[in-house]
């Protein structure tokens, strides 16, 4: 669903600047995001690279 | 002391200045300046750079643009307008900036960068300047012709390769009695066509700390280039642009040409 998919935004970047090993391009998120409050644990997964999982709590909180 | 960054010898050296335009290496061999390649002089970490932090400028880019972007530049604005930039972006004292083949319009900005000193978190202003490690000259290039209205400034304004150029000098914190009494200039060509003064800052050095630490935990490394005054003129290859700030050091760099990208090899 990438409205530019990754060889596109690699060439668009690399058009007008040069990218170097350990440089990283986030390329974007799909529609309805929920809300992270504190409390929660998220995980984000994507198919075949990992799941990534963080607790979300407020600023200030020991733990 | 002031301390600078260099290449020698196929080596990276810290120097100091020695006389009559020439900088002593670390490990005591006196070179002319012109000898070495000059490197930023310290390694930057996060890249705060201030959008608008000088009146004139703002009224100068409001001269220039629509109804509804010239309100938006001279509206009063009570926080500091801040964006990030990359490390493909520094390049160090007499370097060559290249002038991209899609420039309409591209210009010098002398600034005063803020070199931090102490991790530091929600920095009262009052403590702000105990933060500083040191200051030293910054030349950020624009390319003016790219700046659009949805996102100010984008990469293609100010994040080109080598667009950023920073130093020669990292002169300590303790040199400078206060960063808001300090003369701008830019000289192209041996012309003047930026001159101002740090007095003019919309949010001075101390603001901008306890600004940004109020966000983030800023850290030893990260610099603040802090916005520039009015003056902008379009620089052409060849150009000699030379960025002053009165006590911090005067910053030479030359545009060049673009060239063509390596072409692709079969793998």
């Amino acid at each position: 669903d990438l409205l530019r998919p990754v060889p596109c935004l690699l060439a668009e970047v690399t058009e007008f600047m040069t990218l170097e090993p350990g440089d990283i391009l986030l390329v974007g998120v799909p529609e309805d995001m929920p809300l992270a409050r504190a409390g929660d644990t998220v995980a984000v997964e994507i198919e075949g690279v990992g799941r990534l999982e963080n607790p979300v709590r407020a600023e200030g909180a020991v733990s | 002391m002031k301390q600078g960054r260099v290449v020698f010898g196929g080596a990276v050296h810290g120097c100091t200045p020695a006389a009559e335009g020439r900088v002593r290496l670390a490990d005591g061999r006196v070179v002319a300046e012109t000898e070495v390649q000059w490197l930023a002089p310290f390694e930057p970490r996060t890249i705060f750079t201030l959008a608008l932090n000088y009146a004139d400028h703002a009224s100068e880019l409001a001269a220039k643009s629509s109804k509804d972007q010239a309100a938006f530049l001279t509206a009063q604005r009570s926080e500091p307008v801040v964006f990030l930039k990359a490390a493909n972006a520094v390049v160090g004292h007499r370097g060559l900036t290249r002038r991209p083949r899609d420039a309409e319009f591209m210009h010098y900005e002398c600034e005063l960068a803020v070199v931090i000193g102490r991790e530091g978190r929600n920095v009262p202003r009052d403590r702000a300047l105990d933060y500083v490690l040191g200051y030293t000259v910054a030349n950020d290039y624009a390319i003016r012709n790219f700046l659009e209205p949805y996102y100010r400034p984008n990469l293609r304004v100010k994040n080109r390769d080598g667009g950023t150029a920073l130093g020669p000098w990292l002169v300590p914190a303790s040199a400078i009695a206060d960063p808001q009494q300090l003369r701008l200039t830019t000289h192209v060509n041996g012309k003047l066509v930026q001159e101002g003064t740090t007095a003019d800052m919309v949010h001075d050095v101390a603001s901008l700390i306890e600004f940004l630490s109020g966000i983030m935990t800023i850290s030893p490394g990260d610099v603040i280039l802090t916005g520039t005054p009015k003056g902008s003129v379009d620089v052409r290859p060849g150009d000699e642009v030379v960025c002053e700030v009165e006590g911090v050091g005067r910053l030479v760099n030359t545009l060049v040409d673009d060239w063509e990208p390596a072409a692709r090899q079969p793998t």
